[in-house]
């Protein structure tokens, strides 16, 4: 699907801040509401940025639990619906792997 | 590298279904799943389902998920469990975590089955020990034998909401409440009417303001929330509990589908677009269940089936008119699951009145329970004398075990089995109680409204431990959970067709017979 | 936008990675009005698929000025400069050694380093792991470097973007050059693939690959593929180390973070021979990630139950020399580029996008790029099989 692109010469106000700034909402990496809301102000328009610059969704669960509630935060701050925001990129291990069992790769030899 | 003809990513009711399909192909067919124990969900789902018997309707989902089980190993399927497929390459490779060492692999075709993971909502506490998914207290219970707590407060209206409520109650926890910031129950209402009748209050637009606690949850804060959501100030009410379960709905796992790159869609949640047989813009890689969108465990085991006659297809195993011939089986059937009120083309609209064009029960859906004043207008719940069916089932759900049951011929739903069930006028009922264990939603009873001038009876479904006996004293509450009137068990019929949902036969003075829902042991 | 408008600033960069927008940020910070085009959405290219490691103890002589101009001055300031906490430190690193030949051929680049002021230290691996007990007992010997820094890549890309665009410079988002236009021989207007059209006096490709196709649509190349490699990051863990750390051979390079993370890559020769298509998600095949875990394994052998949690993929636009280009092309005027960084580009981005931004502002440069132009690679000497230099 065909995500929005933002114009991003365009001011979306001041960030202002809220009663429940100080809700957690990646909890692997304890990262605010407040913190996300704010980094939209700071030009974060895509999840991969917010991401990058935050930490939030970079936990043990990749955004597993957060990955919505990020989602719908940053939607509501630029006027529009979640729907529109790409998700952070899926990559590999879907779950955490331990180093050693990581390491261990078979199956190219066959 | 090994190769497959296909492999199938999660074993759930999708993957199953699909893999079994795949190997009765012919295809050399392996399955993945990072649990210990295959099934997905079903095994923790020891409630009957729904739908009709092709669904496999009456069953409880542990006892399908064990048939699925079985139906794969005789296909020839390899499951292999605690196996976590970490990573999905070009070249339909995967990567998979068997323990100890990665294992990669190759198949023709690629079904990614891997369902849905919880949606959490954050509100204050949230992040406390003792909050969690409504999901996730029932694999504690239900898999491992852990209560998750005692006092429970449950948010979310849902099935899933519902359904484990009334797991909860049944495991020993306390439900003292049902929150759903939502004016309307969500789910199936006999699901909710069979937990509202053991006394739990049900809160609609209400929200959770706050799970309080130093190091866990100790109390929980609910307050009314107006048209938009927002609380109304004043409204909060603090109940004391140590759990909080969190039931507002599921987002499809889709992490291992999008790294194949393919095109992707936003229904309620990202699944990738696929065609009408579950196959992505990748060819030969295929998604079926939870995964390309929520729906109940019955729509994905019929998915899993399509998805994997097409990938059969697309291998080369099977031929076009077979396919052709077997999806269409396939789909008329999945076609009368998602009939009726809540069928998916129904979701988040506000249905006013059922098939039948009778006025969907307002009460119901505000309270959990109907109003007695509103049960006479369903076809189900008739005045007779002597012992008749009483079917309190009031919403067009694909239902239809209880036509089957009556071997007398008492209940009629038709052939559309989203029709309200009626009480067929001519029958007699012989009180067997077939009915009363056969209804997966808990809603039909057997009244007897006037026994001796003075005591009624009524017979219900009674699924907690322990047992009570005949000759037990308690109270008969009513549909809300209020203690009514004294009651007497005279009969607890337990056989094994009823597969676990005894059945009680209560006496109580015969003004209450069409009040008392529920039996409540005097301690 | 409609077909027919243009727009116009001082200046247009292409491409918003680290080198564009440190340019950008630099140049805003200077008065001038900037516009960045994105092909595809701020930041989301090799500035934010990297180690966040300057090692300058392996660099090439001709990028040393660049590096250590980056070190003593540029990094500091953007520490101190940008809104966010880029966690630039001068950590230093260890490149450690496997046998005395390594070791050895390490020691060859002591009287460069000396020449540019660095201060390079031989060990041996008694005393590497004197210092850094959970180093392998197979590590002969190390060379630490006190030059080596570290910066978070992340919060570096995006923070220069948050603070140049607080200056003033416009960011445009899926906005894909495609070509540039001169006008009476100068560089003057870029065209965009929805046939949008920029104008400005000077125009500055930063655009990592990309740039190739740029530089071409006015008839000038430079020599680089388009290789892939791949990289991974564990949870975190008590502080190790706080050196970057190293391969000699560099099969690995790695860093624990401020986070506590390790953040390890590796490189891969298949790479560099991947299928056409120009996306930054692919992966390499499923052994390539697993080939450097069994690295961090191998160099931490108490790190063995350590979780890996992500890995990820970039691009690297490779030279012939594994060296960048950055020069304000002679030919034509008013065009300006920095690319080719081979895989070690982002600890001297914020020292190039000052350098880039001194050649457009016509000021003394920082450092000395002379060595960098973009004619430099030549054929080499048929008869002795050397390299020759123009």
């Amino acid at each position: 699907m065909e995500y929005k692109v933002f114009d991003r010469t365009k001011p979306i106000g001041e960030f202002t801040a809220q009663p429940d700034d100080d809700l957690i909402i990646c909890r692997c990496e304890e990262i605010t509401k407040g913190e996300i809301r704010k980094a939209v102000y700071d030009g974060m328009y895509t999840i991969n940025e917010i991401k990058r610059y935050l930490r939030a969704g970079m936990g043990l669960c990749q955004g597993l639990t957060c990955g919505r509630n990020v989602k719908d935060i940053v939607a509501r701050e630029l006027g529009i619906s979640p729907a529109e925001l790409e998700e952070a990129t899926p990559r590999p291990p879907a779950r955490p792997v331990t180093a050693k069992v990581y390491a261990d790769c078979r199956g190219e030899e066959d | 590298m090994k190769r497959y003809d296909l492999i199938v990513i999660g074993a759930g009711p999708a993957g199953l279904s699909a893999a079994i399909e795949g190997a009765k192909a012919g295809m050399r067919t392996a399955l993945f799943d990072e649990n210990e124990k295959p099934g997905g969900q079903l095994f923790k789902q020891i409630h009957k389902f729904f739908g009709s018997k092709e669904h496999k309707a009456k069953i409880r989902g542990i006892n399908i998920g064990g048939e699925l089980l079985k139906e794969a190993e005789t296909a020839g399927v390899e499951v292999h469990l605690s196996s976590t497929v970490i990573g999905i390459y070009p070249e339909k490779c995967i990567s998979v975590n068997r323990g100890d060492h990665i294992e990669n692999y190759r198949a023709e075709a690629i079904i990614v089955a891997t369902g849905a993971a919880e949606r959490m909502i954050p509100f204050k506490g949230w992040d406390l020990p003792g909050v969690l998914g409504a999901g996730a207290a029932q694999t504690m219970m239900n898999l491992h034998g852990v209560m998750p707590g005692n006092k429970i407060v449950m948010m979310g209206t849902g099935n899933v909401g519902l359904v484990v409520s009334f797991q909860l109650l049944q495991a020993g926890c306390q439900v003292e409440a049902l929150i759903d910031a939502a004016p309307r129950v969500g789910g199936y209402g006999v699901h909710a009417a069979k937990v509202a009748r053991t006394g739990v209050p049900f809160y609609l637009s209400h929200t959770i303001v706050e799970a309080k606690g130093t190091d866990h949850v100790e109390s929980v804060v609910i307050g009314q929330v107006d048209e938009k959501f927002r609380i109304i100030p004043g409204t909060e009410k603090e109940m004391e509990a140590d759990t909080v379960c969190v039931a507002v709905g599921l987002n499809p796992m889709s992490q291992l589908v999008r790294m194949t790159g393919c095109e992707m869609k936003e229904v309620g949640g990202l699944v990738p677009a696929c065609d009408e047989y579950g196959a992505t813009s990748i060819p030969g890689i295929f998604a079926a269940g939870d995964v390309s969108g929520i729906e109940e465990a019955s729509s994905a085991m019929i998915e899993g089936h399509i998805t994997g006659l097409a990938a059969a297809k697309y291998a080369g195993w099977i031929e076009e008119d077979t396919f052709k011939t077997q999806v269409e089986e396939r789909t008329a059937s999945l076609e009368k699951l998602r009939q009726g009120m809540f069928a998916p083309q129904n979701k988040g609209k506000k249905i006013e009145k059922t098939d039948e064009g009778l006025p969907v029960s307002a009460s119901l859906l505000e309270r959990g329970y109907m109003d007695a004043n509103e049960m006479e207008t369903y076809p189900g719940v008739v005045k007779k004398e002597g012992v008749h069916p009483v079917i309190e089932c009031s919403q067009n759900i694909p239902c239809d075990p209880c036509q089957e049951a009556c071997p007398f011929g008492c209940i009629k739903v038709g052939e559309r089995i989203t029709d309200l069930p009626a009480v067929t006028e001519d029958s007699v009922c012989k009180n067997c109680g077939a009915c009363v264990a056969a209804c997966p939603g808990q809603a039909i009873f057997l009244v007897n409204e006037d026994e001796d001038g003075t005591y009624g009876t009524v017979t219900l479904p009674y699924e907690f431990l322990p047992l009570p006996q005949a000759g037990d004293r308690g109270k008969g509450l009513d549909r809300s959970g209020r203690p009514v009137c004294d009651a007497e068990v005279v009969k607890v019929q337990d056989t094994n067709a009823f597969d676990k949902t005894a059945v009680l036969t209560m006496r109580v003075p015969r003004e209450y017979a069409m009040t008392a829902r529920f039996f409540k042991k005097e301690v | 936008m409609s077909s027919k408008e243009v727009r116009k600033s001082d200046i247009i960069i292409i491409g918003s990675g680290a080198v564009g927008n440190a340019a950008a940020y630099f140049l805003s910070s200077a008065g001038r009005s900037v516009t960045v085009l994105e092909k595809d959405t701020v930041g989301n290219g090799s500035s934010v698929r990297n180690g966040g490691q300057n090692k300058m103890n392996t660099r090439g002589e001709p990028e040393l000025s660049l590096g250590m101009y980056g070190v003593t001055e540029i990094w500091p300031r953007l520490q101190k400069e940008l809104d966010v906490d880029i966690e630039f430190r001068k950590t230093g690193g260890y490149r450690n050694a496997l046998t005395d030949d390594e070791m050895e051929n390490m020691q060859k680049f002591w009287p460069i380093a000396k020449k540019y002021g660095m201060h390079i230290e031989y060990m041996d691996g008694t005393e590497l792991r004197k210092r850094v007990p959970q180093f392998s007992e197979r590590i002969a010997g190390a060379a630490h470097c006190e030059e080596d820094t570290w910066s978070n890549p992340l919060k570096t890309t995006l923070g220069l973007y948050s603070k140049a665009r607080a200056l003033g410079a416009k960011y445009y988002d899926h906005e894909k050059a495609v070509s540039i236009e001169t006008v009476k021989g100068r560089a003057k207007r870029v065209v965009t693939e929805c046939g949008h059209i920029y104008e400005a006096d000077k125009i500055c490709i930063t655009a990592c690959f990309g740039s190739r196709a740029l530089l071409n649509s006015v008839s000038l190349d430079v020599p680089f593929t388009h290789a892939l490699c791949e990289i991974f990051v564990t949870e975190p863990v008590p502080r190790i180390l706080d050196e970057i750390f190293i391969g000699s051979k560099g099969g690995y390079y790695g860093t624990q973070t401020i986070h506590g993370s390790i953040v390890m890559g590796g490189g891969s020769r298949i790479g560099a021979f991947q299928r056409e298509g120009n996306h930054v998600e692919f992966t390499l095949t499923p052994d390539n990630v697993p080939s450097g875990i069994k690295g961090l394994t191998d160099l931490f052998p108490s790190l063995e139950n350590i979780k890996i949690v992500r890995s990820w993929s970039g691009w690297h636009d490779r030279t012939p020399d594994d060296m960048c280009c950055i020069e304000a092309i002679d030919e034509i005027p008013g065009l300006y580029a920095a690319c080719g960084f081979s895989g070690h580009g982002f600890g001297i981005s914020a020292p190039v996008g000052k350098v880039l931004s001194e050649l457009m502002l016509e000021q003394p440069l920082g450092a000395d790029i002379s060595k960098l132009k973009f004619n430099r690679f030549m054929p080499i000497d048929a008869f002795t099989g050397d390299d020759r230099k123009r």
